[in-house]
Order: C-alpha cells, then structure tokens, then sequence
C-alpha cells in the first residue's frame, strides 16, 4: 500500500488537470468504467482522499440516521485495503453501533468506563455472536415445542383410533346379538301362527334356547347398538379434527424449520434411497408417477414418514387409498417447486 | 462593510470567478481569509480546479438564496435540488471525491456532510471503488503480503460475520 502511495502525490497534481479533460470524454461511460475498472487511475481514486476524510465518511455513514453503514458494511470496507481496515477499525464508529443495536444494560456501561476494555469492534463481534447464538436457541426452542405438539396431536389420534376400535367391537356385538334376538322374536310370534311340523320344532328351539325375556332385552340391546353409532360418530369427528390440528401443526413445523441450505442437503441425500423403499412405493403407490428419480425419492420419503406415524390396520384399510392420492399429490406439487 | 461586496475567487487553472461576499463566506477558509484582510485582490485557491469550483459556487449560490428567502419553506425542495446536484456526480466518481476534498479545504461543512453520506450510501450499495481496488491491488500488484492480509481478513470477516 506504501509503494502505491508514492506516486500518488506526483498523480494528482496531473489528475486534477487531466481529471477536467478525462472527465469530458468518460463522464457518458464512467459508469460502464465502475464495473470494469479497466483505467487503473480512476480505480485508484479513492485512495487520494486524506485519513480524515475517509473517517469522516465513515462516521457520516455510521452515524447518519438512515443508518447507511451497519457492522456488514463496515467489515466489507475494512476488507478491502490495509489503509481502510485501520481506518473502519476505530473505536469511536463501533461504539456507536454497539450503543446503536445493542442498547447497554446498566452492567455493561459500567464496563465501559474502565479503560481495560478490549477494542470496540471486539465487544461488537462477542455481542452479535451472543445474541445470534440466543436466536438460534430460540428457533430451536421453538422447533422442539411444534414437535412435541406433533406428537401430542399424533398420541391423541392414537387414543381415539383404539377408542373408535372398541366401539366398532361393541358395535358389532350388539348388531349380532341384536339379529338373534329378532329372529328369536320372530319365532315366538310365528308359533302363534300355524306352522308345519318341521318348522314349529326349529321355532319351538330358538324360543326356548333364548333364556332372557324377549322385548326388553331387544328395546335394551337397540338402545345399547344406538348409543355405539352415536360414539362412533361422534369419535371420527374428533378424529378428523385432530387430523387436522395434525397437519396444520405439521405445516407450522415446516415453516419454522426451513432453511434454503439444509433443505437442499436433505434432498441430495435423499436421492441415494435404498432400493427396499423404493420396492414399498411401487407397492403401494399406485400412481402413474415419471421416471424421475427424485420424484420418487421424495415420494419415498413422504411415504416412508407416514407409514411409520400412520400404521393402523383398522384405519389403514380406508386410508391406503386417500394416502396413495395424496402422497402422489405432494410428490407432484413438491416436483413443481 | 458593504454587503453586496464582490469576492474575486481564482482556481489553480488561472480561472477568476466573481461571487458575493454573502455566497463566499459560505466557506469557512474563504471567510477567514477575508476577515485577516487577504482578499484585496483576488483570492488564490491553488487546490480546486475551475471545474470544481464553478459546481462548489453553484451549490453555496443555492444555499444562500434558500437561506435568504422564506426559511422553512423550501426545505424539502432544497433536500431535493440537493439530491440532484450530488447525483449527477454519483456517476462521474472522480468530481465527487474532487468535491469532497474541495468542500474540506474550504471548509463547507454542508457540502463536505453531503458528499459524505453520497459515499457512505454508495458504499452500502456497494456502487463503491472500494471492491474495484481491491481487486485491482490483488490482481495487479504481485504483493504477497498486501494479498495475504486481505485474505486473512477477508477469512476472518466470513467467519465472524457471517452465519
């Protein structure tokens, strides 16, 4: 930097006569001249203002109240040469943006008056790493707690899953029991008829096979087979709301946990899929999917996730036919993106 | 003292401009100089051009009509007129650094604040030589230190600062 000093002094008195007749001819181009920096001269340009000048820049940008200068431009300044490093280094620009974006607490400004502090910019620097480190805790925070929703949402499907099962159970006992019963009724009333022998023995068999009085036991068991509908009604309602808090829940998490970066890592990894899920998919997915490998990759993914959570075979029976759409829908929508 | 007096300013280039006295003392070096009784004749400025000059005569012109006239009124249009003077130059780099040297010897605070924040906006908008030369330093001059640091800066500046 020294050696290009030197001829500076020399440079600029014939600059500011050249400059006058330079500027005429470039002043239409100058601008295509910025981003090709081919006049090694009008590059050099900057390096002519004196220190003040530069740390008054400096401070006039820091320091001006549409905030021009922040930390990034500051470091990016002091990147670019030895001079202007030592320069953007001073303490006076980044104690003002210490007291600028982290306001002090009454702690640190005590710290402040003692002289052994290290340089501004260094407190700076342990400062945003701070509050970027309580950031990244936070997300996390914030990440894990959608999670065990997810999961709270998942354990309560679950609940209702095994509640709806019982019922079913239920339900199917008392249909059956409910059937013997009118066919015992049947009997009894067809014995008041005249029946033919064979017949009248099969009747008289079914009347007194039935131990329980007949028309209470059918009111009870019809009330009992009512009661079971009204539940499982009831309980797939809640079922389906939970699934949809599941999924709204779902969509929150894949909002707050997204990050360009990682996201793509996350698929590049994916498309190395082992060839055994790849035999589950075409088992069954049904879907006309293309023969793209990522396509399927993705679609590997989303399937594999859901059998894990979603793995009932009562509710699977009825839900392999929507997951199959729906799975292909979102590998297709996600082959969009 | 009259108050129209006529100040003769003359620039490195041999080129006499003849402003008020009200205009010229806009600069704190010029009023000076004419309150130690200097500017009898005219008065030498051996480190602005005329080019220079004219345009530092054109904004002091301005700021003092502005002044002169109704104070708050046109405080917006003077922001405005402001903007278009410095953007002209914005484009054509060297007059602006030109100015902001001539607006320091002069000693013009408005203009040397104006320039300033012209090239502190420009740096944030990264319009700014500042990248060129280092580009070209690192390119053009086989120094390996000068590299070396800025290397070394430039590893550390990613590390800290970006995540």
């Amino acid at each position: 930097m020294e050696s290009v000093q030197s001829p500076s002094p020399r440079a600029s008195s014939s600059s500011s006569s050249s400059s006058s007749s330079s500027s005429s001819s470039s002043s239409s181009s100058s601008f295509v001249l910025w981003s090709t920096a081919t006049d090694a001269s009008e590059g050099k340009m900057a390096a002519f203002l004196p220190d003040e000048l530069w740390r008054h820049i400096l401070e006039v940008g820091v320091k001006s109240p549409t905030k021009s200068l922040s930390y990034k431009e500051l470091c990016c300044v002091s990147i670019s040469c030895r001079r202007l490093r030592r320069l953007s280094r001073e303490d006076s620009l980044w104690s003002h943006l210490l007291s600028s974006d982290f306001p002090p607490t009454s702690q640190s400004s005590s710290s402040s008056a003692s002289s052994s502090s290290p340089s501004c910019k260094i407190l700076y620097q342990i400062r945003f790493e701070r509050d970027r480190e309580k950031k990244r805790a936070a997300h996390r925070r914030a990440v894990m707690r959608k999670e065990s929703q997810i999961s709270e949402h998942l354990r309560r499907l679950r609940d209702i899953e095994a509640s709806l099962a019982r019922e079913t159970d239920k339900l199917k006992a008392s249909a059956s029991e409910l059937s013997n019963l009118h066919k015992v009724r049947q009997a009894s009333v067809a014995l008041n008829v005249w029946q033919p022998e064979v017949v009248r023995g099969k009747q008289k068999q079914i009347v007194s096979q039935c131990a329980v009085p007949v028309e209470s036991r059918i009111s009870a068991v019809d009330m009992e087979f009512r009661l079971c509908k009204q539940q499982i009604a009831m309980l797939r309602k809640s079922y389906e709301e939970e699934r949809r808090r599941l999924d709204a829940a779902k969509r929150e998490l894949e909002s707050i946990a997204y990050h360009p970066l990682r996201s793509c890592e996350r698929t590049s990894s994916i498309l190395g899929g082992s060839s055994s899920m790849r035999k589950k998919i075409k088992r069954c997915i049904d879907v006309k999917a293309s023969p793209i490998s990522c396509l399927r990759s993705s679609m590997c993914l989303s399937c594999f996730r859901t059998t894990c959570l979603m793995y009932d075979p009562r509710v699977g029976h009825k839900g392999s036919s929507t997951f199959g759409i729906s799975a292909g829908e979102g590998a297709f929508g996600g082959c969009d993106i | 003292m009259a108050s129209s007096r006529k100040i003769t300013l003359r620039s490195s280039d041999g080129e006499s401009f003849e402003v008020e006295e009200a205009v010229a003392v806009e600069s704190q070096t010029i009023k000076h100089m004419i309150e130690d009784d200097c500017a009898d004749n005219a008065i030498p400025l051996p480190n602005v051009t005329s080019k220079i000059l004219a345009k530092v005569i054109e904004y002091c012109k301005k700021h003092v009509d502005a002044s002169k006239a109704e104070d708050r009124v046109n405080d917006e249009d003077l922001k405005a007129w402001d903007a278009a003077f410095i953007k002209v130059d914005q484009v054509d780099q060297a007059t602006l650094f030109d100015l902001i040297l001539a607006a320091n010897y002069l000693n013009i605070k408005s203009l040397l604040d104006l320039t300033c924040q012209t090239v502190a906006d420009m740096i944030k908008g990264n319009l700014f030589p500042v990248r060129n030369e280092w580009l070209n330093f690192t390119f053009s001059i086989a120094n390996r230190e000068l590299v070396l640091v800025c290397l070394t800066e430039w590893v550390a500046h990613r590390r800290l600062f970006c995540s």
